[in-house]
């Protein structure tokens, strides 16, 4: 009897050492993905035609040898997606002349409605250095799987409809490279942060 | 002391109850309007959203069950979630409950009133009225400012001019 529970105690104390071991080493192994997520080369098709939003074509080397923040939305978007573009201008402000280097676009997640004179018209509300992205469906497609972005058209029963997307600002190096995500919601000082190291 | 205080009191009670078009503040039946907020972009928004706090002073449940304006086409409660770095909005077909005694705030990232295919632009500081239905309350309608100044969540201030 003694020996049945001294065995069952060793199990247990070895099952509770392996749950934790698994734990921790689960832990790193997704600190490491995400580490090696934030300097992972994004891959644009060199075929990529888009429009910018003064309907000028713009094609993948528009996305080449410049620092890059995108943000993927649309402007029947009410909260995040005027607060985010005003943010990311407010924070530019806050690192100085030196951000103004930052090349801030605009992608829409919602070709159907915003033409390039939609996004025009409605980036005059921010500012006339932030280039609107627009295209049809299939280039756009493309931009979103190179930067793994989440799009979902969601209709409504009125005949009206929303798209759910990805909320994140990416920022991406000269050499093409993802150099680091600003969450929606993260705080200001962070924000700033990141961008301080995205421009020095 | 005692007296002016106390009548300090209730005259700032008469004044808040007592006004019907503040923004601030609206008392009608059993409902508590505050902070009547309808925030746009500057120019060429398609669509609004607007904020409001709802307290509910009666003994039952109360519920938000419609909306309607002369600003926008369509107006809808909506509920906007931000899932695992996905934003998503959806619309709020069974209405909003405000417990009795509790107050529901319709506020940035949660809970809003959405006006889509706008019918008038709307500028800072206009002042819009918001017709709200509940179910027993019945319609009732509060005085919405508008404003832009919710948009920045990071700083009160604006971005620099010169990009204007």
């Amino acid at each position: 009897m003694k020996s049945y529970l001294s065995t069952s105690r060793s199990l247990l104390i070895l099952f509770a050492s392996a749950l934790i071991f698994g734990s921790v080493f689960a832990v790193l192994i997704l600190q490491q993905s995400a580490v090696s997520n934030l300097s992972k080369k994004i891959n644009l098709d060199p075929t990529l035609m888009l429009h910018d939003h003064h309907g000028n074509l713009l094609s993948s080397e528009h996305f080449k040898g410049k620092l890059l923040a995108l943000f993927f939305g649309f402007t029947h978007c009410p909260e995040i997606c005027p607060t985010t573009l005003n943010d990311i201008l407010i924070w530019r402000d806050e690192v100085g002349d030196i951000a103004r280097e930052i090349s801030i676009n605009f992608v829409t997640v919602d070709p159907e409605r915003d033409t390039a004179e939609q996004l025009n018209k409605y980036l005059e509300n921010f500012s006339p250095r932030i280039v609107g992205i627009t295209g049809t469906q299939i280039e756009l497609n493309k931009l979103f799987a190179a930067f793994g972005v989440y799009v979902q058209k969601v209709p409504f029963d009125d005949n009206n409809y929303t798209v759910d997307h990805s909320s994140s600002i990416y920022l991406v190096n000269k050499n093409g490279r993802l150099f680091d995500v600003i969450s929606f919601g993260e705080h200001p000082e962070s924000a700033i942060e990141k961008l301080k190291r995205f421009v020095h | 002391m005692w007296f002016f205080r106390k009548n300090y009191l209730i005259l700032s009670l008469v004044f808040a109850f007592g006004s019907t078009s503040s923004m601030d503040l609206k008392a009608e039946a059993h409902l508590v309007f505050r902070n009547s907020v309808v925030n746009v972009t500057k120019v060429h928004a398609k669509v609004a959203a607007g904020y409001v706090s709802i307290e509910n002073l009666g003994t039952q449940d109360e519920v938000l069950i419609s909306v309607k304006t002369d600003f926008a086409q369509i107006s809808e409660i909506h509920e906007m979630k931000h899932v695992n770095g996905i934003m998503k909005m959806r619309k709020v077909t069974s209405g909003l409950t405000i417990k009795p005694k509790n107050t529901v705030h319709l506020e940035k990232g949660g809970f809003h009133l959405m006006f889509m295919k706008m019918s008038k632009h709307l500028s800072p500081d206009d002042i819009v009225s918001v017709d709200l239905k509940f179910r027993d309350a019945g319609w009732i309608t509060v005085d919405f400012l508008v404003s832009d100044r919710h948009i920045a969540s990071g700083s009160a201030h604006s971005h620099s001019q010169d990009d204007q």
